[in-house]
């Protein structure tokens, strides 16, 4: 098979944009947290970016992607990469080498389990956190990846729309986040966001690789790549503006804040749509996203489960709202490859979105669930009093974000 | 499709114009107290 240097150029750029997200989701969350956490906060994004990358190579693709195992999980034929190299993977990516297809692949794995840390958030262990990111990425992230996207996957199949991972990397992140908040429990006392700067600048750049993310998940520089770039602009912007007026009209004043999670919101909600809605579909997915996600996030107090960044809201809801949106809006004239959704006359797409949303839910609840408590049992999940009092920088690093008070 | 996008931004834009805007006595965001690195040289 011939390997095209433009799709090849293309997959690449965007795997360099997609790395970039994992700092960038970093910074975001630093924001959030109290400046006591606010290195901790960044070092669990760098930290995931390094062990998934090498969990990735030795077993976390073969895992996702390896020959079908029932449709439940991809075998360990492709441990360590053996027997893939240059030569494109024609199931995956015609066109571009199998292992461009695993660089990209690699960073959406890398990128979900740290998602999931703004949920325990200045109060978790590092050990139990490095535990708990290498377990998830094998049990959760990786057969559910199979099920979606791996060739004889029971949910592509069966026929649900994935494009860019609203199953694969939000709804199970924010999920999991959910349960590991509820097990683990809720930190001393609330702290307040310490630099919103961060957190804009964090969402910005977010921004910026979620082209990479959703426009590269063509997996060729073409017009469905287009589409996707357009359509994620759009709903991001959408999320932005809505979510600062619902929470104006709210609270009674603009929040910039808002704004940034609005964005973020909206980028979540298209990631399933992206290759298969147009550009109007994608304002009424970052409407829906803006104000869904923020009623999410009013709600969740009153669930009494301290996720502290608000993953749930935005990752689990938004995700979600851009999985049954994609059966809403989907059509064939964006992406024959794909399906017609319920307002192009196929009502069944719907149900079959619905599916994918409840298995990933169930099956990313459960299993965070053994994990977390796992943990829990044998060294311990959070840091003492004492140490969640002082912060995890000092308590758990030796060091300080900032020479200040 | 078209018109429902539309509509949705311009419910937007209208929003905006007709909003009140509070003036909060408290940000919701406390502002960082930065101490001097250096101590005031004596005079």
């Amino acid at each position: 098979m011939e390997i095209s240097a433009g799709d090849t150029a293309w997959i690449l750029l965007c795997t360099a944009l997609v790395m970039l997200m994992t700092p960038a989701l970093g910074f975001f969350y630093a924001g959030l947290v109290g400046k006591r956490n606010a290195l901790s906060t960044l070092l669990h994004s760098f930290f995931v970016l390094c062990l998934i990358s090498v969990q990735f190579v030795l077993w976390g693709y073969t895992l996702a992607f390896g020959p079908s195992q029932g449709g439940l999980i991809g075998g360990l034929d492709w441990f360590g990469l053996a027997g893939v190299g240059v030569e494109p993977n024609p199931a995956y990516a015609p066109g571009v080498p199998h292992l461009a297809f695993v660089a990209f692949q690699m960073m959406f794995a890398v990128i979900t389990p740290a998602l999931i840390t703004g949920a325990f958030a200045e109060r978790v262990s590092f050990k139990a956190f490095i535990l708990f990111t290498l377990l998830w990425s094998t049990v959760v992230y990786a057969p559910i990846a199979h099920w979606v996207w791996g060739v004889g996957g029971w949910l592509r199949v069966f026929g649900s729309l994935d494009f860019a991972g609203g199953t694969v990397v939000h709804i199970s992140s924010g999920v999991s986040a959910l349960v590991a908040a509820l097990v683990i429990g809720r930190r001393l006392t609330k702290t307040e966001p310490h630099d919103a700067t961060m957190t804009i600048l964090g969402a910005g750049l977010l921004w910026f690789g979620w082209f990479g993310f959703n426009a590269g998940s063509a997996l060729a520089a073409n017009g469905l790549a287009a589409n996707a770039f357009i359509v994620t602009n759009t709903a991001a912007a959408m999320g932005a503006l809505t979510w600062l007026t619902v929470s104006w009209i709210h609270r009674g004043q603009p929040s910039a804040l808002g704004a940034a999670l609005g964005a973020v919101a909206g980028l979540v909600a298209i990631t399933p749509a992206a290759g298969f809605v147009n550009v109007p579909a994608s304002i009424m997915i970052g409407l829906g996203a803006g104000t869904i996600c923020y009623l999410a996030m009013l709600l969740r107090p009153r669930l009494r489960v301290d996720d502290a960044l608000d993953v749930w809201a935005v990752h689990g809801i938004g995700g979600t709202w851009g999985a049954v949106a994609t059966g809403l809006f989907a059509s064939v004239a964006v992406n024959g490859a794909g399906a017609n959704g319920l307002f192009s006359g196929n009502p069944e797409l719907v149900l079959k979105q619905l599916v994918a949303v409840g298995a990933t839910w169930l099956y990313a609840g459960v299993m965070t669930a053994v994990i977390v408590k796992v943990i829990q049992l044998t060294v311990g999940l959070r840091v003492g009093e004492e140490a969640e009092v002082v912060g995890l920088d000092r308590s758990q690093h030796g060091e300080i974000a900032y020479q200040v008070d | 499709m078209e018109l429902a996008a539309f509509a949705s931004f311009a419910l937007l834009v209208v929003a905006w114009i007709v909003l009140p805007l509070r003036s909060a006595p408290e940000p919701s965001v406390r502002a960082v107290d930065i101490e001097p690195l250096t101590e005031p040289v004596a005079a």
